[in-house]
């Protein structure tokens, strides 16, 4: 069974539990001033090794890590509670569907160890 | 174990609006609370959050923890607003002056009742974040089932 | 009386039935081309799951639907060649 898919899948599952909590960081911080709302590098580290290399090795080097949002046109970022709300649905239902995939991915194998007799 | 951090961000967020809130239904509530002749009585309050900056020159996973618990918000203190008393015409009054007029905390009732809502918004907020922060555990339970 | 057996029709006839071109060949043939659809469908669903991973657009349900194929063509074929060993087996214990 090929097994790049469920490498990247679990770098996803790091990445979208640490997005979580800088989502949440963000929510709870939506009233201080001052504040610069937090992010997770993930899917630029991923779009920086090339799409054919994504195997083994290449992979180690990938890890999740939380950062500040960059300035964009030169204004400091600031907490939106509408939008980050909306990002937490959107990385809720993502860490879900990785987690169901994964699951029903790995149990294919299963077959293979419980049914195959003989 | 780093979903007790989520829960825990969310926790202290939670407990910085709910100070907030606190302390506006507080200014509220001595809206017309008249301070003495000698000046002893109730000065509006406001609420003072912050968070330590946190500077990390490398990456990894411990840095990320430490990253997030000092980001959580934390009341940095509870201080006296800049305001002067309003003046109020009660003539009879025992603590009024020779003009009749009785002193009471500035109070901007529409500044209150806006910091009233805001918190109450941002709490949902994290309770919204502190609820599917719990489903995705109880997901990542069901694997292989 | 017992008619001789070439009286019973053209036996080229009933060759020619076994080895008509618009018929898949063989049993073999076929369990390799169900082993080959099972391999393909495996890699589908291994690309699927890189792309949800990367935040690339795939449809979810796209994602999931070729997990389920690649689980049934690789049922099948589990199935299939235990129905053979099975088979296989029986015939090993048969009295001669």
């Amino acid at each position: 069974m090929p097994t790049e898919g469920m490498a990247i899948a679990r770098l996803a599952l790091d990445a979208a539990m640490l997005r979580h909590q800088a989502i949440a960081s963000n929510i709870a911080n939506v009233n201080n001033p001052g504040y610069v709302p937090l992010r997770v590098n993930f899917e630029e580290q991923l779009a920086s090794v090339a799409e054919n290399q994504r195997s083994g090795d290449k992979l180690q080097g990938i890890t999740p890590f939380i950062e500040q949002e960059s300035k964009s046109n030169g204004l400091t970022p600031q907490v939106a509670l509408d939008m980050e709300i909306v990002k937490l649905n959107m990385n809720t239902l993502h860490y879900q569907a990785l987690l169901r995939a994964i699951s029903r991915y790995t149990s294919i194998e299963g077959i293979a160890i419980t049914e195959g007799r003989r | 174990m780093d979903w007790l951090t989520s829960f825990a961000i969310s926790g202290a967020g939670m407990k910085v609006e709910q100070t907030r809130f606190n302390v506006a239904a507080l200014n509220l509530a001595n809206a017309n609370a008249v301070i003495g002749r000698d000046g002893a009585g109730f000065r509006p309050l406001s609420v003072i959050t912050g968070t330590t900056n946190y500077s990390a020159p490398f990456k990894s996973y411990m840095q990320n923890e430490q990253m997030l618990a000092s980001y959580a918000p934390r009341i940095q203190g509870i201080v006296e607003q800049n305001v002067s008393p309003r003046q109020i015409s009660m003539p009879g009054h025992p603590e009024a002056d020779d003009k009749g007029f009785v002193q009471v905390p500035g109070v901007n009732s529409t500044l209150e009742m806006l910091n009233i809502i805001t918190a109450l918004r941002a709490y949902e907020g994290n309770v919204v974040a502190m609820n599917a922060a719990k489903s995705m555990a109880q997901k990542a339970l069901d694997i292989g089932s | 009386m017992i008619d001789p057996i070439a009286a019973y029709g053209n036996m080229e006839s009933i060759g020619n039935v076994a080895t008509n071109a618009t018929r898949s060949t063989t049993f073999i043939d076929w369990m390799g081309a169900e082993l080959t659809k099972a391999n393909g469908a495996i890699n589908d669903a291994d690309v699927n799951l890189k792309k949800l991973a990367a935040n690339e657009p795939v449809a979810l349900h796209e994602v999931m639907l070729s997990i389920e194929e690649a689980r049934l063509q690789f049922q099948l074929v589990t199935q299939v060649r235990n129905r053979i060993l099975d088979t296989y087996q029986d015939l090993l214990k048969m009295q001669i």
